[in-house]
């Protein structure tokens, strides 16, 4: 059990320290899903308080939710990450799909030879955070997982998110200027269409219930 | 012979009306191909030239091999889509105008932007793939 939570730290990304192993008394039904709409210090607090190490004394920042509930510490050490996968809150696909995702990254500028500019994580992490967060609104509505999107390269740096069933088609672009607001473009194909802006925060599986109608 | 030959490839080609039901080519690099075999969005791009349209070839006057060899790789590096003119015009400010090339009649180039999000998405729903990716016409 230990080694596989390890294995899990490792998941978080590159050149983050992995934190001792939380105990096995700390199992995930004791965690709850950290909301990013709600002030990540009061949410970190919690967890902190959660896990027994009563209000800290370090600056603490809280973390996002799936597929990880953790908090970050901040020690005269340095910054200790504790992070533990909640597989209740991932869907194994998406998470496939958004790792693939990350070749984008590797893309330079004028990589089609057609002037295309190349990408930075922020645009990228943008973009994912929000996969994860609707998918998983949608799964807490309607019960079931809604299938993995596409996720490539999108004009002057942005990022596109395009999901696809038999019946309609929904594409989402996340700018790389993260002051200009994702929009969306969604159609059967006839005269069923939406359109408009995002706001990030809110939330947003309504758009996917109307993919999936 | 030769002359009418070297005639023919100088003469400038007849600009012509396209019809909303012909059909129009375009090449689409490998790297912009997904995993399952479908364009990016992103394919449907303007060129960065000062004409700034996308080019594309009209199936009066080319062939989807026509559209493959055109590039500048190899044409195993291409695959070919299609979509028709009245798909294209039906596209919010989107326009379809015939510019053949002394070296290719054919050429048309589709004008207006295509940064937009409806725009690229509206280009995914009407294409048709016609020259996998990998395989040749």
């Amino acid at each position: 059990m230990a080694n596989s939570l390890i294995e899990q730290y490792t998941k978080i990304g590159n050149n983050i320290e992995i934190d001792e192993c939380l105990d096995e008394s700390h199992h995930v039904n004791k965690w709850r899903l950290i909301d990013d709409r709600r002030d990540a210090v009061e949410e970190a607090d919690k967890l902190a308080i959660l896990l027994g190490i009563g209000a800290p004394r370090e600056s603490v920042t809280g973390f996002y939710l799936a597929p990880f509930a953790a908090f970050i510490r901040r020690t005269s050490e340095g910054v200790r990450i504790s992070a533990i996968e909640d597989s209740s809150v991932s869907n194994p696909q998406i998470e496939q799909v958004i790792e693939s995702s990350r070749n984008i990254l590797n893309l330079g500028d004028d990589w089609d030879e057609e002037g295309s500019s190349g990408y930075a994580v922020e645009t990228w992490a943008r973009a994912t955070r929000f996969i994860r967060k609707v998918a998983l609104a949608f799964k807490n509505d309607m019960g079931r997982w809604v299938d993995a999107p596409k996720i490539t390269p999108g004009p002057d740096g942005s990022i596109d998110v395009r999901w696809k069933t038999e019946k309609r088609s929904l594409l989402i672009n996340f700018p790389a200027d993260d002051t200009k607001p994702a929009d969306f473009f969604g159609s059967n194909k006839g005269s069923d269409t939406i359109k408009g802006t995002l706001d990030l925060p809110s939330q947003n599986q309504w758009l996917l219930i109307w993919l999936m109608r | 012979m030769a002359s009418d030959l070297a005639d023919e490839m100088s003469a400038s080609w007849l600009v012509e009306q396209i019809p909303d039901g012909c059909y129009l080519f375009m090449r689409v690099h490998k790297n912009q191909i997904d995993l399952e075999g479908e364009p990016f969005p992103h394919t449907f791009k303007n060129q960065p030239t000062p004409t700034d349209g996308m080019s594309t070839d009209w199936d009066k006057h080319a062939s989807p091999r026509d559209s493959q060899r055109g590039g500048r790789n190899p044409p195993e590096d291409y695959a070919v889509i299609k979509f028709s003119a009245g798909d294209v015009r039906a596209i919010p400010r989107q326009s379809v105008v015939h510019e053949p090339l002394p070296t290719n009649r054919a050429h048309t180039e589709v004008f207006g932007e295509k940064k937009s999000t409806e725009v690229r998405e509206r280009f995914m729903q009407v294409y048709q793939m016609i020259v996998p990716r990998g395989t040749l016409a």
